[in-house]
């Protein structure tokens, strides 16, 4: 839990402050210490596939399109 | 007006990127805090900021025709209000924008007695014209469900652009766990396009993305090359119009334009 935690944290953290997305994909090894993330960790965001990312949480991940319109009057 | 109040706001799609200051104050201000979102670290944002905060996702299951989905959340959104609580019901994307049971909410709280409003979020569409650089005004932007769009042959005019959402769910009014939720429908919606557009006709299908550390999955193919890609529940679909529309000489000069 600590971990996807950490990973949340830093994806909440990269998507409000452009300059430090800037700096996570220059050199995201300098965030391994302030994330407290592994290498692999790290190694598995900075390659960018949004479907390991999102399995990175762990198998009760949310991963499903709720908000889905459907008509109530079909006809 | 009675004691409790509903606001729904809507969490865009890149974990806490996409909120606004407003929505923000929102939810951090409610007695009661429901939320749905799609992905797992939105989810962790939000239960750490708010940790009484509670998940809708529950009343999916696979399966499960998803108005009865919608309508469990409406009541449990109204049933927290009618306790007297200040409730906020945060939903991905926009809150307005294809999302039924925050309109239904907001309409039925408003019937009850009780205070409640919209708070205006980043849709997919918002998304779409910021990632694929295009702007709606520059031509014109019709925007339909993919599935009415077909059932009820929606007229349209090719030389706007053109925007069908839900193309991974034609057809499908339940829930369901996998991706891609009708394959088959995509080649019916091929079909249908072809009557209007070339089949080499460019179209995009795209998906916003969910986490700073990605890029939106933009996939450029053709009409008929929409079923090879990768779609799922989240795509939509963008088709640029097929020539300018024809310039009204006179109705220009009308209107003091000089040509």
């Amino acid at each position: 839990m600590a971990k996807r935690n950490a990973i949340a944290d830093l994806m909440a953290k990269l998507s409000v402050d452009p300059a430090l997305r800037r700096r996570f994909k220059e050199d995201p090894s300098s965030f391994k210490d302030e994330a407290g993330l592994t290498d692999e960790e790290l190694e598995l965001l900075a390659g960018g596939n949004s479907n390991q990312v999102r399995d990175s949480f762990g198998g009760d991940a949310t991963v499903n399109c709720f908000t889905l319109f459907v008509g109530k009057d079909e006809r | 007006m009675k004691h409790g109040s509903l606001t729904v706001v809507g969490t865009g799609f890149l974990v806490a990127g996409q909120v606004t200051p407003e929505s923000l104050a929102s939810m951090r201000a409610a007695d009661k805090l429901f939320f749905l979102v799609a992905e797992p670290a939105t989810r962790l944002w939000l239960e750490n900021l708010l940790p009484a905060a509670e998940p809708l996702h529950e009343v999916f299951w696979e399966g499960r025709p998803r108005q009865e989905a919608y309508d469990e959340i409406v009541d449990r959104l109204l049933a927290s209000v009618r306790q007297g609580k200040d409730v906020c019901a945060a939903f991905y994307g926009h809150p307005g924008v294809f999302v039924y049971s925050s309109h239904e909410a907001v309409r039925r709280a408003r019937a009850e007695g009780f205070t409640a409003c919209m708070l205006p979020g980043v849709s997919a569409e918002d998304c779409l014209f910021a990632d694929l650089e295009v702007d709606p005004a520059a031509h014109g932007c019709q925007s339909f469900e993919a599935t009415d769009f077909l059932i009820r042959g929606r007229p349209f005019d090719p030389h706007s652009a053109l925007i069908l959402w839900q193309i991974g769910t034609l057809g499908v009014t339940t829930f369901h766990l996998q991706e891609l939720w009708n394959a088959g429908g995509l080649a019916i919606l091929v079909e249908a396009l072809c009557r209007t557009y070339p089949p080499a006709h460019p179209a995009i299908v795209y998906e916003a993305t969910h986490y700073p550390v990605c890029d939106p999955l933009i996939q450029r193919t053709t009409i008929t090359g929409i079923p090879d890609c990768q779609v799922n529940t989240h795509s939509t679909l963008w088709v640029p119009p097929i020539a300018k529309a024809r310039f009204d000489v006179d109705r220009a000069r009308q209107l003091g334009i000089p040509v």
